[in-house]
């Protein structure tokens, strides 16, 4: 059965290859007043929501409006209920969040000795997550996955302790676990600007593009000293964060 | 000719000054009462389901669902979903933003001898620079300046490769340059940061700031207490940014 309304355009269609449409037009194009709107409408903070609903039968919804029952923001969200996966809240006061956005920080969960110091490569495993908001970083192994082709942030820090002062090449790296390719480094000279503790602290940065599935770790490590004997700490002290900025 | 709806509101109006307006409304102000209006395709096989915002001969948005870029919802500047996407979320949440100002520029070609006599170096200043991408085309590779399209929050980093560094470069200092004032980034001793055999420093920085359109950033570096002879390496040698917010 299809449905048409007066102008002829039908708002229920089964006909192949037709639109479904519903149409609100003002003609007029003479008055700054002269508007076209939709206008949905709960009575009040004890009601429900005033939202539209974008779906695909059977497969997805995406419901779009504000969700009384959230202060009144403004949502996008995977299903057909405001607030229900939740992709987008904009507060009454136009502050937005993006609460399944990929977002990360994990940090080192404890010292590692004798990690570096003659040349050893030491990559960052085993962190704790502060957050990992889409689930694209693997903590154990120390991975982050690009979830989707976009513009990225990577941020790592590290420190180490017990530098001799034949230690003189240390390093941080972005570097692809695939193809080895290296998207960032800082280098510097530790040994002469270690401080109490014999320690150091320095880190590196990327910002650029990544494609869907890229996978990146984070690299350490000293050189020219007498053996591997330095230790790269843990704690908020080396770790590694970033997210999907465009 | 005016259509009107049974509420008494106009759909289709032509009247100077009045809006055209679908109402949904709904007058119980007890829970779960909710107001709403869906716009449905039959499945994945079908097309998209989608509102479109019209200034007749002007300009165009859609939004709704994309059935034909895994059911993402998107927000199009266009009167065809998908195309012209300025916001794309998948249906993971994950949200993508493809036309929001944003550029990755590399230093490709070396500059030789262009600091350590607190000669102040602007990348882009010498040697050849290489666009990995410029979204929107605010960069400008000749003079090495990025111009902020709108007004906004802006993340700008930047990474510079000092070669050939000697005892007597004690200085060094990065930072960037916004509508004219400087934001350092990093300053030390450079020689006693660099690799002390091959003589060279890596040394990156990032800013969030605020940029008002049309305003313009740049990335400097100097060495200072020696002469003319650090040079500006390739790959490691770039600058980035981005519209934040």
């Amino acid at each position: 059965m299809a449905i048409t309304n007066r102008i002829g355009k039908r708002s229920l269609n089964s006909v192949s290859g037709e639109n479904a449409t519903f149409s609100i037009s003002q003609t007029d194009n003479t008055s700054g007043t002269s508007n076209a709107y939709t206008y949905i409408n709960v009575a009040g903070t004890s009601a429900g929501d005033a939202y539209i609903v974008n779906s695909v039968s059977g497969v997805n919804d995406w419901a779009t409006g504000i969700d009384t029952s959230d202060s009144s923001g403004y949502t996008i969200s995977k299903s057909s209920t405001p607030g229900s996966t939740l992709c987008m809240r904009s507060s009454a006061a136009g502050i937005i969040n993006w609460p399944l956005q990929c977002a990360f920080f994990g940090y080192k969960t404890s010292d590692s000795t004798n990690a570096t110091g003659n040349g050893a490569a030491f990559t960052v495993t085993t962190l704790t997550e502060s957050y990992d908001q889409n689930g694209d970083f693997d903590n154990t192994n120390g991975i982050f996955t690009a979830p989707v082709t976009g513009i990225y942030f990577l941020n790592g820090n590290v420190q180490f302790t017990v530098i001799t002062a034949a230690m003189t090449q240390g390093y941080v790296q972005f570097k692809d676990v695939d193809t080895l390719a290296q998207y960032a480094i800082t280098s510097v000279n530790v040994a002469l600007i270690r401080t109490i503790g014999a320690a150091a602290c320095f880190n590196v940065r990327f910002h650029g593009q990544l494609t869907a599935g890229t996978r990146v770790e984070m690299i350490v490590g000293i050189g020219n000293g007498a053996g591997n004997t330095a230790t790269v700490s843990g704690g908020i002290v080396t770790y590694f964060q970033g997210g999907l900025l465009a | 000719m005016a259509i009107t709806n049974s509420a008494g509101n106009r759909i289709i109006n032509s009247i100077a000054g009045q809006t055209a307006d679908l109402t949904i409304t709904n007058t119980s102000n007890t829970a779960s009462s909710s107001a709403s209006n869906t716009i449905s395709v039959a499945g994945s096989s079908a097309a998209d389901a989608y509102i479109r915002y019209s200034i007749s001969g002007v300009q165009q948005w859609t939004e709704g669902v994309d059935n034909s870029d895994s059911d993402a919802y998107v927000i199009s500047a266009s009167n065809t979903i998908g195309t012209t996407n300025a916001l794309r979320i998948a249906t993971d949440g994950i949200v993508n933003r493809p036309l929001t100002a944003g550029f990755l520029a590399v230093q490709t070609g070396s500059a030789a001898n262009q600091t350590g006599d607190n000669t102040t170096f602007t990348f882009g200043g010498a040697g050849t620079i290489t666009e990995t991408y410029d979204i929107g085309s605010n960069f400008n590779t000749g003079t090495g300046q990025f111009t902020a399209p709108v007004t906004g929050i802006y993340l700008l980093s930047g990474s510079w490769f000092f070669q050939d560094l000697d005892a007597a470069h004690t200085i060094g200092g990065i930072n960037f340059r916004v509508a004219g004032n400087g934001y350092r980034g990093w300053v030390g001793n450079a020689f006693n940061w660099a690799y002390p055999t091959s003589n060279f420093l890596i040394m990156n920085c990032s800013l969030v700031i605020n940029m008002t359109a049309a305003d313009v950033a740049t990335f400097e570096c100097s060495i200072s207490g020696g002469t003319k002879v650090v040079d500006i390496g390739i790959s490691n040698t770039w600058f980035a940014g981005q519209l934040i917010a």
